[in-house]
């Protein structure tokens, strides 16, 4: 009973953090537009195929650098590319630590540089294809369809695993990447 | 030995070396046949397959570099596209 009213009283002194500074929430949205246009919309020959994908590694490359300049929450230094932290996150989270991370967690970290280097391998892959060295080279032509593949496998683990969390950790994921903002329930510790 | 027939009738069609590859080059009706041809007018083949039962090829030259789409009914180009 007592723990239903904390719950309870959490739920409504939830608190509002804001998380994701406008540039980052832009460059997500858009480089998500990018993957969907390239993978499913525009013939693979065509020159917007290949813009929109220069477009893609653009936005990724503004987002490595506002990663070393931007606001706190955008930095490297929030979400470190450490293997040992995601494995210790994963089992933490098994033993039903509810700790929220504010930036990325520990996996979702993973995911995100994982996606970062897939866009950069898929963008250097389709440039090689237009010079006269790598033109028709299969083999090159194989890397840019394998790694386009594993982004989109990526991109729906992606989502399942920001769909989890919601659900695992009631901050609403999803909206946090619209409005900017996490809703975290008072029963959670925050890192 | 097709091939060098080919190759010669091409060299005896075509007296200029360097012809280039039109929309109304006939090419050959099978992937060596186009290969061939595209070979004995001074392209550099990188890659020839099947694609919707039409003879795809790509190829360089002099720095130009194209993709050639052959009916193999007719060994006549159905699509070029050079690039750059």
């Amino acid at each position: 009973m007592f723990i239903v009213t904390r719950q309870y009283s959490g739920r409504e002194s939830a608190r509002e953090i804001a998380v994701w500074d406008p540039l980052v929430r832009l460059i997500h949205w858009s480089l998500a537009l990018t993957i969907l246009l390239n993978g499913a919309f525009l013939d693979a020959e065509s020159k917007s195929h290949e813009w929109v994908g220069y477009i893609a590694l653009a936005l990724v490359g503004l987002r490595l650098v506002w990663a070393l300049i931007g606001p706190k929450h955008a930095r490297f230094s929030a979400f470190p590319p450490n293997p040992v932290r995601a494995i210790n996150h994963i089992r933490s989270m098994f033993e039903g630590d509810r700790t929220i991370f504010i930036s990325h967690n520990p996996i979702g970290a993973m995911m995100v540089y994982n996606i970062w280097l897939s866009v950069i391998a898929i963008g250097v892959t389709g440039y090689m294809m237009t010079t006269i060295s790598f033109f028709g080279v299969e083999w090159v032509e194989e890397a840019h369809e394998v790694i386009f593949g594993w982004l989109i496998f990526s991109v729906m683990l992606h989502v399942a695993g920001v769909l989890f969390d919601t659900w695992r950790t009631g901050v609403n994921l999803v909206r946090a990447m619209v409005n900017g903002r996490k809703n975290i329930p008072e029963w959670h510790d925050v890192i | 030995m097709r091939k060098l027939a080919l190759i010669a009738l091409m060299a005896f069609a075509s007296p200029a070396l360097a012809e280039d590859v039109t929309v109304d080059s006939i090419l050959g009706k099978t992937l060596e046949e186009v290969q061939a041809s595209l070979t004995a007018m001074g392209y550099e083949v990188r890659k020839a397959e099947m694609e919707d039962g039409k003879i795809e090829v790509y190829f360089v030259r002099d720095g130009e570099m194209g993709e050639v789409y052959v009916n193999p009914e007719t060994g006549a180009v159905t699509k070029l596209d050079l690039k750059g």
